[in-house]
Order: structure tokens, then C-alpha cells, then sequence
């Protein structure tokens, strides 16, 4: 090995020259160091190998020279660099390479033991944040919440219903366990903390029905609600599932951006379509297709992609962040009290009660939330296509 | 009032933003124009309803209307369901 290629460099030497100057430039390598060059300038549109005789090349457009040079020419040009004139600097040649993928992580992540917190909480660092969403409002838009649940016993809730004939009361579960683990506790008496903005008032807005259905109408009085009671965070797990290639809602995007406006963040499920295993990605449901919406896909325990878990799949649907979004154990209705289920739904109020700790730690509201968000995100080794920017972390 | 025809649909009616301090007179556009109104949300600037699907363009083309849609239907997976 030659003592140019074991420092990383080629032996040859790039000449920049003063912009405007390169003809100027060209000469004064001939006058100065004696060094012969041919102009890509002269051979037009065509690479072509320069003459053996030759002592290098002029890169016309770049304005760089790459030449051959032994130590007294080197001496020379780099004195003529240091002077007045058109060769601005000359360096060594650098050997690159293409930049390969990095190494698979060595070590299968060991099993989580859940006995204090769930792995989700674990998975975004809350136990190990001080913020606690203390002060925040998270409107969560669902079936409601059992409103009763011991868990919830002693703090803020405010709840309300914008599903016609029904109460807040949740009789689906659904609602009730985003809820948790969005705003939940993180000491309960018979099973992990599973809460991550635990201090944060609630606000539960029932926008779907008993049956787990319900229409934009809906949905879109409870993001008023949300917005004018000052909610910072509004976490949806709903949607309604797309095709490639279908425009976003208009009106969704609208009532976003005037959302933003107002200091609230709408954070939704990028939806559950996808069949990975089977080859199958579907694109990301509505209303999280829209681009000022925050669209969640969903994490296992190994951070690897949920198999269901929607992503980008044209021009359409970005997937933002990611959650912990398979085996997520949250609240459910009593009598059964908890439960643990999987989905983009459960990654989604993991990513609000992370805004929330944000929210309450740095004072961040609408786009500036949005943007710690993303810039905090743990890098994961997945797609951006079905991740975005990673794996939400609390502050 | 607009002669319709076909099942009312449910929609979604953006008021623009130069009309939002206005609200109160587009929704009386839309209801002239054929729209069942259910909710006007002051908040974000919609107005929610059904309307009959041939009085759309209509409705569109009231004054202080960006966007009319029809709303998209929403379904959880029922709870028993491991995947929600």
C-alpha cells in the first residue's frame, strides 16, 4: 500500500480555482508547476479518458482542476493558492466509497419485564421524564370513557357526548383504553403503570358510537369542543380506510391548519390495513392522510413495524411518528378493568401523552409541538415511508 | 328552497376563511340552497349536515363556501377484536 492510499488519499490533487478565473487558473497550472491539463470545456457534452501524456483534467463547470503532481509542484501550487490569483486552494484527492447499510443491531432486544410499567411507557422513556402533562388538556375523541373506572378515580375529567341518544359512558372499550394510556395513571394497585401524561386534565369526547361507528360530522364538533375548551392535544384513533392515489380531506386539512392556529395539535391512527406478512402496505386512512394532521403508525416491543400497520404508500399520507402499538396494556370497562390489545389506535394516545409531556416541559403548542415531536423522535431502522421520523420520546 | 332528489347525504361545508366572522349569513345561503343543517362549529369554520346528492353543486357555489364534502364513514373494529 502506497503512503497516499494508507492516509485515504489517491496521490493526485484537487486544484480549486477562483470562480470566473478557470481558463486564468488552467494557464497558471502550466506556467507555474509545469503541469499539462485538458478542459472538459473541450471535450462538450462527451466524457473522455484525458491523454496519457497529459498531467490531469480541468473540471470546467465545477471549476476544479485534478492533477498529478510530485512534492515541488505541490510546493508550488499551494504557494500560488496562498497568493493573489486564480488558484483559490489545493488538497489531496480523497479515496471515497459507497456508504454501505449499517450492520443489523447484534442483540435481539431482551424481553421487557412490564412489572412496574408497560413496555410502551418504557419504549417512549416516560418513567424516566419529570413532566407529568400537569396543567395540559388532551382531548381524546372516541367511544368515551368509562367514567367510572377506579384509575381514573380523583382526577379532571370533562367529558362530553356528540353521539346522539348516547352518554359518554363507553360501551365499546375502545375509547376507554386510549384514554389510559394516553392520560392514565402509573401506579395502579393489581398490574403495570401503563399512563403516560398521568397529571393531564382529560377531556373525553364521545365522537363515536357504542357499536365503534360514527361520521366526520361527529367527529368534527368534537374537535371544536376540543379546541375551544383550549385542549393542546387532541388524540384520534379513528379513521376511515382509503385507496392509493385518493385525495385527502380538504376539509379536514382546513379545520387542521385553523387548529394549529389555535395552539392544538390533532394527532391521529394512521390506520390497521396493512398485511405486511402478506406483502400487502395500505396507504394511511383518513383524516390522518392530511398533511397537518400528526399520523401514527404503529411499533412492537422489538421496534419493529406492526404487520397491520398502514404506510406511505404514493403522493398522498405521510406516516409521521411512530408509537408502541402491539400488546398495549390500557384500561378497559369494568368488570373486566384492563385489557391488552394491539393497533395504530394504541400507538396514537402513546404519541398524545408524549405531546402532552412535551406540551407542559417546553410551553410548545401547534407547529413548534409538532416539530419536538418529530426532532426528539428516537431513529429507528425502519422506512420513513411507515415510520416518519421514529419512535416519540417524553422530554 | 332548491328542488332535490336522491337520499340526503351526510356533508361537510368549509366556510372560507374571509367569511368566518360571517358564518351566520353562509348558513342561511346553505339552507336556501337545499342543506339540513345539524351543527355549525363556529370554532373551526364548518357547517355539518345532509343534503340531497344533486344539490351539491349548489351548495358550492353559495357565497363563503371553500369546500363542500360528503363525510366519510368511521368503524371500529368490534371489542372483542385484538386488533382495534
Amino acid at each position: 500500500m502506497t503512503q497516499a492510499a494508507a492516509a485515504g488519499t489517491t496521490g493526485r490533487y484537487l486544484v480549486l480555482l477562483e470562480d470566473d478565473a478557470v481558463a486564468a487558473g488552467t494557464r497558471e497550472l502550466a506556467d507555474r508547476a509545469g503541469i499539462r491539463t485538458w478542459s472538459t470545456a473541450d471535450a462538450g457534452a462527451t466524457p473522455v479518458a484525458p491523454a496519457p501524456d497529459l498531467d490531469g483534467m480541468v473540471l470546467h463547470e465545477l471549476g476544479v482542476a485534478v492533477v498529478t503532481a510530485d512534492h515541488d509542484q505541490v510546493r508550488e501550487l499551494a504557494r500560488a493558492a496562498a497568493e493573489p490569483g486564480p488558484i483559490a486552494l489545493i488538497e489531496p484527492e480523497r479515496i471515497v466509497h459507497a456508504i454501505e447499510p449499517a450492520a443489523p443491531a447484534v442483540a435481539e432486544q431482551a424481553a421487557i419485564d412490564e412489572t412496574m410499567f408497560t413496555w410502551g411507557l418504557q419504549a417512549v422513556g416516560a418513567p424516566n421524564s419529570t413532566a407529568t402533562g400537569k396543567g395540559i388538556r388532551v382531548a381524546v375523541l372516541d367511544t368515551g370513557l368509562d367514567l367510572g373506572h377506579p384509575d381514573l378515580a380523583g382526577r379532571t375529567i370533562v367529558s362530553n357526548s356528540f353521539v346522539q341518544g348516547q352518554e359518554v359512558q363507553d360501551g365499546h372499550g375502545h375509547g376507554t383504553h386510549c384514554v389510559g394510556t394516553s392520560c392514565g395513571p402509573r401506579e395502579v394497585a393489581d398490574g403495570p403503570g401503563y399512563g403516560v401524561a398521568y397529571e393531564a386534565e382529560i377531556y373525553a369526547g364521545k365522537v363515536l358510537s357504542d357499536q365503534g361507528s360514527g361520521a366526520d360530522g361527529g367527529i368534527l364538533a368534537g374537535i371544536s369542543w376540543a379546541i375551544s375548551n383550549g385542549c393542546a392535544v387532541i388524540s384520534m384513533s379513528l379513521g376511515a380506510a382509503t385507496r392509493p392515489g385518493q385525495p385527502y380531506s380538504r376539509t379536514f386539512e382546513r379545520v387542521a391548519l385553523r387548529a394549529l392556529d389555535r395552539g392544538t395539535l390533532i394527532i391521529a391512527a394512521a390506520g390497521n390495513e396493512s398485511s405486511r406478512s402478506a406483502g400487502l402496505v395500505s396507504p394511511v386512512g383518513h383524516p390522518a392522510n392530511c398533511p397537518s394532521i400528526l399520523a401514527v403508525g404503529a411499533l412492537d416491543v422489538k421496534l419493529m413495524l406492526a404487520d397491520f400497520s398502514c404506510g406511505t404508500v404514493d403522493n398522498v399520507g405521510a406516516v409521521d411518528v411512530a408509537g408502541p402499538g402491539v400488546d398495549v396494556y390500557s384500561s378497559w370497562p369494568v368488570p373486566l378493568g384492563h385489557r391488552r390489545i394491539s393497533g395504530t389506535s394504541m400507538a396514537t394516545p402513546h404519541v398524545a401523552g408524549v405531546a402532552a409531556l412535551i406540551a407542559q416541559a417546553s410551553g410548545a403548542r401547534g407547529y413548534e409541538l409538532w416539530a419536538r415531536l418529530a426532532q426528539t423522535a428516537r431513529r429507528v431502522r425502519l422506512p420513513s415511508t411507515d415510520v416518519g421520523a421514529g419512535l416519540v420520546q417524553a422530554p | 328552497m332548491h328542488r332535490t332528489d336522491g337520499q340526503p347525504v351526510g356533508i361537510v361545508v368549509s366556510v372560507a376563511d374571509d367569511h368566518l366572522d360571517g358564518i351566520d349569513e353562509v348558513v342561511a345561503g346553505l339552507r336556501a340552497a337545499g342543506m339540513r343543517v345539524d351543527g355549525v362549529l363556529d370554532t373551526v369554520g364548518m357547517v355539518t349536515g345532509s343534503a340531497a346528492p344533486d344539490s351539491l353543486d349548489a351548495l358550492q357555489s353559495v357565497p363563503g363556501v371553500a369546500d363542500v364534502e360528503r363525510q366519510h364513514h368511521h368503524q371500529h373494529a368490534p371489542p372483542e377484536s385484538d386488533i382495534q
